[in-house]
């Protein structure tokens, strides 16, 4: 192992960690700077050494402008992170461990590109030179680097069809670049921090709206009172700066003139835009027609990133006629692009009560029950609730390109269990607000629900399940219990999040970790 | 050989020595005295300047640079150079490490202190006591270790004061001490301390001989390195979107200091300049970025905004304390000069600004405390040697007549004028608790966050809260007692800071449950608090062992002690 060279590890390391977004896909031997290989072979001494080394190098980075917050992260998880390799035998059973995760992510990084040169070459007897592009993109979406593609692509056939770029729109937007990137920048610093839980991609999902409910002044001026009220509650740290500057930029632009909240709203859509054009034409690189699996996997994709329902439907219709492709929204139905691409709607304005969210006109199909722990805990307005639904098309289905291999897992109903993790300590229940202590480098708790006894242990068959994160919990002031739940017994066991973004719950309840609620 | 009362004042005056004033900034600071006629003034440092950098580079395990030389050299060696150390005061997990050697906050800003003091002991001053300032907002683990520093340096720390209160002494000189000064109408005063670190509102009454704080606000982890972060992310990216293959500057050592000082120097420029360019050269290539005013303010309103919000709160805070007008508004902090200050505070609160001797106000006023301190000191000890004065009464109970004698005498030994050492004994400072505190209790079954005291309390603070035995026999209570971390109070235990996690022990046996035990809080003017228990049945005080996260245990003390004695201050 060689000697700790803090300007190289900054380079090489945090840089790298940064532009992955952060510690999500991370091992310990990555933070901590010490191969793999080198896990059996150093002693104790060297390992703990190291783990100092970099600890004391977070802390002088504190207040670096690129990696405050990530260093503010990694020096929070120190604690749990660092402990596996202090130790000869637990070392070299987390080097186990994190080979195989890393194995696993490295196979993944070459399968959708593999996967879709596989259907073009079965479709054109080789790679259309039309194509190439969209498949650096597909490949790009795997974590591929252009030469790691180019090296494939270079295996296969190429065959000369050019066809002109689709046209690029471009629309100017009356807030400035600067501001924009700012913005991006606090919200990505807002789930940085946060360590988990849904992404937040825009002012309006901080405030758990979309774009459709741009123009609701109403909502969103009670929502960002109660985002500010909240703040002036929690200890000066990250969390607050970023939520306070959050604010100030939410009732600039949100609650501002109309123009800029339009301008914002542009700039968003944009973004989402550039984002899902690429895959898009991934998509319907082989047969020019968006099937409704990729379909159903985009418009979750442009959901995720701020758009409401139908902003997003209009999205994905305007991108695929872009490119000349049909769109199967419904299982069976095609829909074919119209001579010019639809112009793009403004927000609708949304009434006063909390809207139903359209759903998407399904003949055969039974909706799934909803995923557990995506359950809002937001006691003041209902979020609306997206719900999966399981397409069952008439004729045999064509592989969707896009899958969700690189995404964190959600949270299934019952998530594995494992050891090792902090037990939680309950302090109250009062008016159905469930309060407790997070232990340090918790990011992410269970909450089970159970009506007639206390919940036995983790994964309780007959309790239901619900995920709260670290910052919503500081946002709401505690777990909310739903009404339709009460009164009931509750359990709380912490999480945590594996190499490959598994969730796993602690496998028992700590001593304090159990209380009624009335 | 002094048995009489005037040869033990002679002693006692040949014992004394003056108390002076330390600004202990996050980015500079400064030290400052006061002159025969109780005038402060600044005392320079070895090449003239008035604030010293607070920056130290730990060059080996044996010596070190402080100042502008540790600034100078960050560059070459940007590994060992600690900056903005004030913003880790209070953080008991903080290090830094150099050279095998770790520090903690206290330990690194004490070879600031040492370094101010050197430096003006080649002036002839011999600086033993000090008044160290802190920012209003500071809590009780921050004022802590800001003594601590004080201790390490070798000082006494004869007071912790808080900056705007050190602004206003400074700005309200003339009134507080001066005769005449009477007839100068009242005022109510907005302090707005913009620092490098850290953030201050406070709203002050400002009357003959009187200083009271009305209310208090802030954020100590906001200030002028905000900006300079700011800045320097703009050019990062611009430098980057002109060389899209050129390594970051922020991602090297060197490059990342040189960006951040950059960043800096043109922040300082556009506060007299429209716009200003800067020159980013690093892995062998060289950009030229305009900056202008109007990015600047783009790029940091929100931060701006920030410090306004938080203004609007002390002023509401101040009304519901009965001054609806505010006559004056102090800017106090290097970063107050940032033209946009001035304007947001004219445009969105109505108030016309003035900057007050930004730089210097803070160590001025503190020098004035720390003299009124002294000449305290000096008359409470004349009346005590001629028995004219009880142990723990205030000099201003005793008699006039022998009141008047012990001021002359002072003025005498000093070359005082004996009306402004009356005047001085006169001024009177009321301050606020900065943050709430409390206790956590159970409360309709949860464990709940019970607050005793309020933020905006004038101090001293002194409650008492009792406490029965859960149990017949019962020889201990825990106790936990909070801090308010955030600007509002929350019930919400994990909102508050823990500040001593207590056991209440030696309970004397044979007492019914429900007995008595009376907990007083303490809080004196420099917002530290001490906690005692009392057992009332039994007529004993209790012992209370507390574990407080931030302080640090003895054999850590010792061996920091030992370290910042042992290093050298070289020049850089």
């Amino acid at each position: 192992m060689r000697p700790f060279d803090s300007n190289d590890y900054r380079k090489r390391v945090l840089a790298a960690v940064d532009r992955r977004g952060g510690t999500s896909t991370s091992d310990s031997f990555e933070l901590y700077d010490i191969p793999l290989e080198d896990a059996e072979l150093i002693t104790d001494d060297q390992a703990v050494g190291r783990i100092e080394a970099v600890w004391a190098f977070w802390q002088k980075q504190r207040d670096h402008p690129k990696y405050r917050t990530l260093v503010a992260e990694l020096v929070k998880s120190h604690d749990t992170r660092s402990k596996p390799l202090r130790y000869t035998t637990s070392r070299i059973a987390e080097a186990r461990s994190v080979a195989a995760q890393r194995g696993q992510r490295d196979a993944g990084r070459y399968e959708l590109l593999d996967n879709a040169i596989e259907r073009l070459t079965e479709r054109y007897g080789g790679i259309p030179q039309s194509k190439r592009a969209g498949l650096f993109d597909i490949g790009a979406m795997g974590g591929l680097a252009p030469d790691e593609i180019e090296a494939r692509l270079r295996r296969h056939r190429t065959v000369d069809d050019e066809t002109p770029a689709a046209p690029r729109p471009a629309a100017p937007a009356p807030i400035s670049e600067q501001r924009l990137n700012q913005i991006a920048r606090l919200l990505g610093e807002f789930d940085q921090i946060r360590s988990g839980g849904e992404p937040t991609p825009t002012l309006l999902a901080l405030l758990r709206l979309t774009l459709d409910d741009a123009t609701d002044a109403d909502e969103i001026a009670e929502r960002v009172g109660m985002v500010a009220e909240r703040a002036r509650e929690m200890p000066a740290g990250p969390l607050r700066a970023v939520l306070d500057e959050l604010v100030v930029h939410c009732r600039a632009i949100l609650l501002g003139d109309i123009t800029r909240i339009i301008g914002y709203c542009k700039a968003v859509s944009e973004t989402v835009a550039d984002y899902l054009r690429p895959r898009v034409r991934a998509a319907v690189l082989v047969e020019d027609v968006l099937r409704h699996g990729d379909y159903e996997f985009l418009f979750e994709e442009a959901i995720d990133r701020g758009l409401g329902p139908a902003g997003a439907r209009t999205m994905l219709h305007n991108l695929a006629g872009e490119f000349g492709a049909a769109v199967e929204s419904v299982p069976g139905s095609i829909t074919r692009p119209a001579a010019a691409p639809a112009p793009r709607q403004q927000p609708a304005p949304v009434p006063r009560s909390t809207p139903t969210p359209q759903p998407a006109p399904v003949s055969q199909v039974s909706p799934a029950p909803p995923v557990s722990g995506r359950i809002d805990t937001t006691r003041r307005s209902p979020r609306r609730q997206r719900t999966a639904h399981s397409p069952v098309p008439e004729a045999a289905p064509v592989a969707p390109i896009l899958t969700r291999n690189t995404a964190p897992t959600p949270a299934p109903a019952g998530p594995p269990t494992a050891a090792g993790l902090p037990a939680v300590a309950v302090f109250g229940a009062g008016g159905g607000v469930l309060t407790f202590a997070w232990p340090p480098g918790v990011t992410e708790a269970m909450v089970y629900l159970r009506r007639d006894t206390p919940p036995t242990a983790p994964g309780d068959p007959a309790a239901t399940a619900l995920k709260i994160t670290n910052s919503r919990y500081h946002i709401d002031g505690g777990f909310v219990v739903p009404d339709n739940a009460r009164p009931c017994h509750a359990a709380v066991a912490s999480c945590r999040r594996a190499a490959n973004g598994t969730l796993e719950v602690a496998d028992a309840f700590g001593r304090r970790a159990r209380i009624e609620v009335r | 050989m002094f048995g009489s009362a005037p040869e033990r004042f002679a002693l006692l005056v040949w014992l004394i020595v003056g108390v002076y004033g330390i600004d202990l900034g996050t980015t500079n600071s400064a030290i400052a005295t006061v002159d025969a006629g109780s005038r402060p003034r600044i005392v320079p440092g070895l090449d003239g300047s008035q604030t010293t950098p607070s920056v130290v580079l730990l060059a080996s395990a044996y010596d070190h640079v402080v100042g502008e030389g540790a600034r100078r050299q960050a560059r070459l060696d940007p590994d060992n150079v600690c900056a903005l150390v004030k913003r880790r005061m209070g953080d008991a997990d903080w290090r830094f490490v150099a050279h095998g050697q770790t520090w903690s906050a206290p330990a690194i800003s004490a070879l600031i202190l040492k370094s101010l003091i050197s430096d003006a002991s080649f002036s002839g001053e011999q600086v033993q006591r000090a008044v160290i300032t802190v920012p209003a907002y500071f809590g009780d683990d921050e004022r802590r270790a800001t003594i601590q520093a004080g201790t390490y340096a070798g000082i006494e720390v004869a007071g912790v004061l808080s900056e705007p209160i050190a602004a206003a002494l400074a700005y309200g000189f003339s009134k507080l001490t001066d005769a005449f000064a009477s007839s100068t109408p009242d005022e109510t005063v907005l302090v707005y301390d913009l620092g490098g670190g850290t953030f201050d509102a406070t709203v002050i009454e400002l009357a003959d001989r009187r200083i009271s704080v009305l209310s208090v606000d802030g954020d100590h982890q906001l200030g002028g390195a905000d900006w300079d972060e700011r800045i320097a992310l703009h050019l990062s990216e611009a430098f980057r979107a002109e060389h899209p293959d050129a390594e970051d500057p922020l991602d090297d050592s060197a490059g990342s200091q040189a960006l951040v000082l950059a960043a800096e120097r043109a922040k300082h420029e556009l506060s007299d300049a429209a716009s200003t360019s800067v020159i980013v050269a690093h892995d062998g290539r060289r950009s030229v970025i305009t900056l202008t005013r109007a990015q600047l303010e783009d790029l940091t309103g929100p931060l701006l905004k920030r410090t306004i919000e938080l203004t609007r709160s002390c002023l509401a805070a101040a009304r519901d304390r009965g001054a609806s007008t505010i006559n004056r508004v102090l800017l106090v902090g290097g970063s107050s000069r940032m033209p946009m200050v001035a304007e947001a505070i004219r445009g969105e609160l109505g108030l016309n600004p003035q900057l007050s001797d930004p730089d210097l106000a803070v160590a001025k006023g503190a020098a004035i405390y720390g003299d009124k301190l002294e000449i305290e000191r000096l008359v409470t000890a004349d009346l005590r040697t001629r028995g004219r004065l009880a142990d723990g009464a205030p000099p201003l109970s005793a008699s006039s007549a022998d009141l008047d004698e012990s001021c002359g005498r002072v003025a005498a030994a000093f070359g005082l004028p004996v009306s402004g050492v009356r005047r001085m004994l006169e001024i009177s400072v009321d301050t606020v608790v900065s943050r709430g505190f409390g206790i956590l209790a159970v409360s309709n079954g949860d464990l709940r966050a019970t607050w005793l005291v309020h933020r905006n309390q004038t101090l001293p603070i002194r409650v008492r809260r009792s406490f029965g035995t859960m149990r017949a026999d019962q020889d201990i209570i825990e106790l936990t007692v909070l801090e308010q971390a955030g600007q509002q109070e929350s019930s919400r235990p994990e909102d508050a800071k823990v500040l001593i996690e207590g056991t209440i022990r030696d309970i004397p046996g044979g007492y019914e449950q429900g007995s008595e035990v009376q907990v007083t809080f303490e809080m004196g003017f420099d917002g530290v608090l001490h906690v005692t228990a009392f057992h009332v049945e039994a007529g004993i005080p209790l012992t209370m062992s507390a574990k407080t996260g931030a302080t640090l245990s003895q054999a850590e003390v010792s061996r920091e002690l030992e370290q910042v004695h042992r290093t050298r201050r070289r020049d850089g």
